[in-house]
C-alpha cells in the first residue's frame, strides 16, 4: 500500500513535457482575466479596506490611521442603525411578496390553454427591462398624494389620507411596492423555467392518486421547484440589500435622499452620501464593508437552510 | 507547389517572433520624444524673444444654463488675447461634480483641473489641507482685493494675510411673495414685513384648505437650511454683537447659552406646520406652479421663474427682522473660484481667474447670467437696477453676512431632519433642536482642520 502511494505521488510529481506546455498555455490564456480581476477588482477592494482603517477624507490631507474606530462607529452610529433595519425591514417585505406573487403569475403562465400567454409574458416582462430611473420618476408622480393616480383610485374604495412618499410610515413600503412591481416579470421568467423542467408525467401520477391541484402543488410542484426557489431568493435577497435607485429618486428633497425622517435611508445610499457627499470616505469605505459581511452572512444562512437535493424519481 | 515543402513557423518559432514584437513596442513606448533642434540663427541677427510657454488650464465648475454659456465667453476673449494658454472647460453636471472633483483631486496632478469652484464652507477645509495657492500679487494684490470686492464675499478665502480665492456665484436670501395671492387675501406684496409674527399671519392668511386637504400653501418653508440660518444669524448678528456660531475656543455651537434660538426654531417649525405641507405637490416647485404665498429663495431664483413661470407676477422683500424696527439682515453666499496647488501655472490660472471676475467680467456674468456682482462699485450700478425687484436684490448685498456653514452635505441635512422630527415626526422642539445642536458639533469637529 505504501509502494503503490509512493508511486502515486512519484507520477504526479513527474509532470511529461507535454503536460507541463499544457499547463503553461492555460496559464497563459488565464492571466489577462486574472490580471484584469486583480487590477479592477482584487485591488480595489483591498484598498478599500485600507481606506477604512484611516480618518480619510475627499479633501486631501492628512490622513491618521485609526485602525478598527470607524467599524465601532457604525455599532453606536444611530444613522447607520436605521439605514441596516430599513434595508432590513425592505428586503424582508419585498422579497417574499415578489416571490409569491411571480410564483402565481408563472403557475397561471405555465397553462397550455391560457389565451394570449405570449402577450402577458412580455407585458409583465416590460418593467423589468424599464430604466429604473424612468420607472422611479413615473411613479413618483403617481404616488403624490394629492392628485397622484395611486390615491385617486383608493379613493374609489373609501381609502384616502395615504401620503406616501411624504409619510415616515408609508414611504418605504411605497418604495418597496414599486421593486415588487418591477421585479415581477424577471423572477415569473425564472419561475416559469423551472416549472417547465418538472416532468409531465410527475402530475399525472398525482392525478391517478387522487391528488388535488392544490395538493399537486404543494407536494410534488414546489418541493421540485426548491433549486429555482433558492436562486431566487438569494438573488433577490442579494439585490434587496443592495437597493439605491428607487430610493434616491423617488426620495430626493432640497438634494438629500432617505426621507421623511430617514425612514428610507438604506445602506447602499448610506454608503454613498458619507464617503461623497460628507466627505467621509474611511467611514464610507467601512460601511461598505459591514454591509458586505451582512450579505455573506445571509447567503450562506440562505443557503444552509433552504438548499437541498432535488431528485426526479 | 508542394504544401510539403514549405516551411510553416513552428510554435517556438511564433512565441519569439511575438516576444520581440512586444518588447519593440514597449521600447518604442517608453522613449522619451526627442526635442526638436534649436533653431539655428544667422551670424549677426538679433536674438528673437523666446517663445510664450504653450499653457493649458483645466478649468471645472458644476454646471448651469447660463454660466457655460458665459464662461465659454470669458474662455474665447481670454484665448484670443493670450494666445499661448489655452482652456479646456468642463461644465459637470451638478450630480456628479463633487465626486468627479473629489477623486480628480486625489489621483492629483494631470487629473485634476488646475482652475475650479468650491463653495465658501468648504474653502478653508481646502486652504488647510495645502491644495490651493493663494491669489498671485502680480494679477491682484490683497490690499486690492479688500478694496474692490464687498468684505463678506472674500473673508472666508482669507488666511493670514492671503487670499485663496476669488468670489462667484454671489447669492443672497430673500422673500419672494406671488402678488396675485397677496392680492387675493387683501394684502400688499409690496410692502417690508414688520416682524417675524407679521411674516407667520401673512403665511397664515395665505394657507387654504379644501375638503380637509391642502390646496395652497401660505409659505414654502422647504429651503429648511436656509430659513434657520437667516434666522438664528440674525439675532447673533444684530443683537449679540456679530457673535459667530461655532466658539473659537471650543469649536462648538454657542446656540445652546442663547434660549432666543431655540424659541426661534420653535417659530420655524410653527410657521411649517401651519403654513406649509410636504405632502403637497412634492417635489415640484410650488410657488412656480402658483401654489405658495411665499419663499424664500435666491437672486438667482429670477432665472428659474423666468424659465419655467416666465408669467407669474412676483414680488422681492427682504426677509422679516426678529422684531420691529430692527434693521434688515440677509445671510450672503457665495462660491469661489480656486487655484489648485499642482497647477502647471499658477501665474495663468490667476489670470484666467481674474478675467473672469474682476469689474468688466460681473457685468458680463449679469447680463448672461443674472448673477450678482461682488464687486463694491457695481452695487449701486444702475445696469443691474432694472427694475423694483432687482433693487431689493442689489440692496441686500450691502447689508448681506456670510452664511455660517461648515462641511457640505451633512451641515444642510441637519436643519431639515430636525424640523422633520418636530413637524412630522412630533417630536418636542427641544429634544430635536438639542439632537441638531449635537449633530452639527460632531459636523464642526469632522471638518475643524486638525493641526
Amino acid at each position: 500500500m505504501a509502494t503503490a502511494a509512493k508511486a502515486f505521488a512519484i507520477t504526479r510529481q513527474r509532470w511529461s513535457r507535454q503536460q507541463r506546455r499544457e499547463a503553461l498555455w492555460a496559464y497563459a490564456f488565464l492571466s489577462p482575466a486574472f490580471f484584469f480581476l486583480l487590477a479592477l477588482i482584487m485591488f480595489p477592494i483591498l484598498f478599500a479596506f485600507w481606506i477604512s482603517l484611516h480618518d480619510w477624507s475627499l479633501i486631501p490631507r492628512h490622513f491618521p490611521f485609526i485602525g478598527l474606530q470607524n467599524y465601532l462607529e457604525t455599532l453606536r452610529d444611530p444613522l447607520t442603525i436605521k439605514s441596516l433595519r430599513n434595508t432590513l425591514f425592505y428586503t424582508v417585505g419585498a422579497v417574499p411578496v415578489s416571490m409569491a406573487v411571480s410564483l402565481i403569475l408563472a403557475l397561471i403562465m405555465n397553462q397550455e390553454k391560457l389565451p394570449f400567454r405570449t402577450w402577458f409574458r412580455t407585458a409583465y416582462f416590460i418593467p423589468v427591462i424599464t430604466s429604473w430611473v424612468a420607472v422611479s420618476f413615473v411613479w413618483l408622480w403617481l404616488f403624490e398624494p394629492r392628485w397622484g393616480l395611486v390615491n385617486s383610485f383608493l379613493g374609489w374604495f373609501g381609502i384616502t389620507g395615504i401620503k406616501w412618499l411624504a409619510s415616515p410610515v408609508w414611504a418605504l413600503p411605497a418604495i418597496m411596492l414599486v421593486a415588487v412591481w418591477k421585479g415581477l416579470g424577471y423572477n415569473m421568467v425564472i419561475f416559469l423555467a423551472g416549472l417547465q423542467g418538472i416532468p409531465r408525467e410527475m402530475h399525472e401520477a398525482a392525478k391517478i392518486d387522487g391528488a388535488n391541484r392544490w395538493q399537486s402543488f404543494w407536494f410534488i410542484t414546489f418541493p421540485l421547484l426548491n433549486p429555482t426557489v433558492v436562486f431566487i431568493t438569494v438573488t433577490a435577497v442579494i439585490g434587496s440589500l443592495q437597493v439605491f435607485t428607487p430610493a434616491v429618486i423617488m426620495t430626493t428633497v432640497q438634494g438629500e435622499a432617505g426621507g421623511p425622517i430617514n425612514s428610507t435611508r438604506v445602506m447602499v445610499y448610506h454608503i454613498y452620501s458619507t464617503a461623497f457627499r460628507y466627505n467621509r470616505l474611511g467611514y464610507g469605505a467601512a460601511l461598505a464593508f459591514v454591509l458586505f459581511a451582512l450579505i455573506l452572512v445571509v447567503t450562506l444562512m440562505q443557503l444552509r437552510l433552504t438548499q437541498r437535493e432535488v431528485e426526479y424519481t | 507547389m508542394n504544401p510539403s515543402s514549405m516551411r510553416t513557423l513552428s510554435r517556438r518559432e511564433l512565441l519569439k517572433v511575438m516576444g520581440v514584437t512586444a518588447a519593440a513596442s514597449l521600447a518604442a513606448a517608453c522613449t522619451p520624444p526627442v526635442p526638436a533642434p534649436a533653431p539655428t540663427k544667422a551670424a549677426g541677427a538679433p536674438a528673437a524673444a523666446p517663445a510664450p510657454k504653450e499653457v493649458k488650464l483645466a478649468h471645472w465648475q458644476h454646471h448651469s444654463v447660463s454660466r457655460a454659456q458665459t464662461v465659454e465667453h470669458f474662455k474665447a476673449r481670454f484665448e484670443d488675447e493670450n494666445k499661448n494658454v489655452k482652456i479646456d472647460f468642463q461644465s459637470i453636471p451638478w450630480a456628479e461634480y463633487w465626486g468627479k472633483l473629489a477623486s480628480a483631486i486625489a489621483a492629483g496632478k494631470g487629473s485634476a483641473p488646475d482652475v475650479f469652484q468650491i463653495p465658501m464652507g468648504l474653502v478653508e477645509e481646502y486652504v488647510a489641507g495645502g491644495n490651493l495657492v493663494p491669489v498671485a500679487d502680480a494679477v491682484i494684490t490683497g490690499k486690492a482685493i479688500e478694496e474692490s470686492y464687498l468684505p463678506w464675499t472674500v473673508q472666508r478665502g482669507k488666511k493670514g494675510n492671503e487670499y485663496y480665492g476669488l468670489p462667484l456665484d454671489v447669492q443672497t436670501l430673500l422673500i419672494y411673495r406671488n402678488d396675485k395671492l397677496y392680492q387675493e387675501v387683501g394684502l400688499d406684496p409690496k410692502a417690508n414685513f414688520k416682524d417675524l409674527t407679521d411674516l407667520y399671519e401673512q403665511a397664515a392668511k395665505l394657507t387654504k384648505k379644501k375638503g380637509g386637504q391642502t390646496d395652497q400653501i401660505g409659505c414654502n418653508t422647504g429651503y429648511y437650511s436656509a430659513w434657520q440660518t437667516v434666522l438664528y444669524q440674525q439675532f447673533l448678528q444684530r443683537e449679540k454683537n456679530g457673535q459667530a456660531w461655532v466658539d473659537s475656543a471650543t469649536k462648538k455651537l454657542v446656540w445652546p447659552k442663547h434660549p432666543e434660538i431655540l424659541e426661534l426654531f420653535k417659530w420655524f417649525c410653527k410657521l411649517s406646520a401651519d403654513a406649509d405641507d410636504n405632502a403637497f405637490l412634492t417635489g415640484q416647485n410650488r410657488f412656480a406652479l402658483g401654489k405658495a404665498g411665499m419663499e424664500i429663495g435666491h437672486p438667482v431664483s429670477r432665472g428659474t421663474l423666468k424659465a419655467q413661470a416666465p408669467d407669474l407676477a412676483y414680488t422681492i422683500v427682504p426677509f422679516a427682522p426678529r422684531q420691529a424696527g430692527q434693521p434688515l439682515y440677509t445671510a450672503g453666499s457665495h462660491w469661489m473660484w480656486v487655484v489648485g496647488k499642482w497647477a502647471a501655472d499658477f501665474m495663468s490660472g490667476w489670470k484666467w481667474v481674474y478675467f473672469c471676475t474682476n469689474k468688466p467680467a460681473q457685468i458680463v456674468w449679469s447680463d448672461i447670467g443674472g448673477d450678482l456682482p461682488s464687486y463694491k462699485e457695481l452695487v449701486d450700478d444702475p445696469r443691474f437696477r432694472k427694475d423694483a425687484n432687482a433693487n431689493v436684490v442689489m440692496d441686500s448685498l450691502k447689508y448681506a453676512s456670510p452664511w455660517e456653514w461648515v462641511g457640505w452635505a451633512e451641515w444642510v441635512k441637519e436643519f431639515g431632519d430636525a424640523r422633520d422630527r418636530v413637524v412630522i415626526g412630533n417630536e418636542a422642539p427641544d429634544k430635536s433642536f438639542n439632537t441638531m445642536v449635537d449633530n452639527l458639533n460632531k459636523v464642526i469637529e469632522t471638518h475643524t482642520p486638525k493641526s
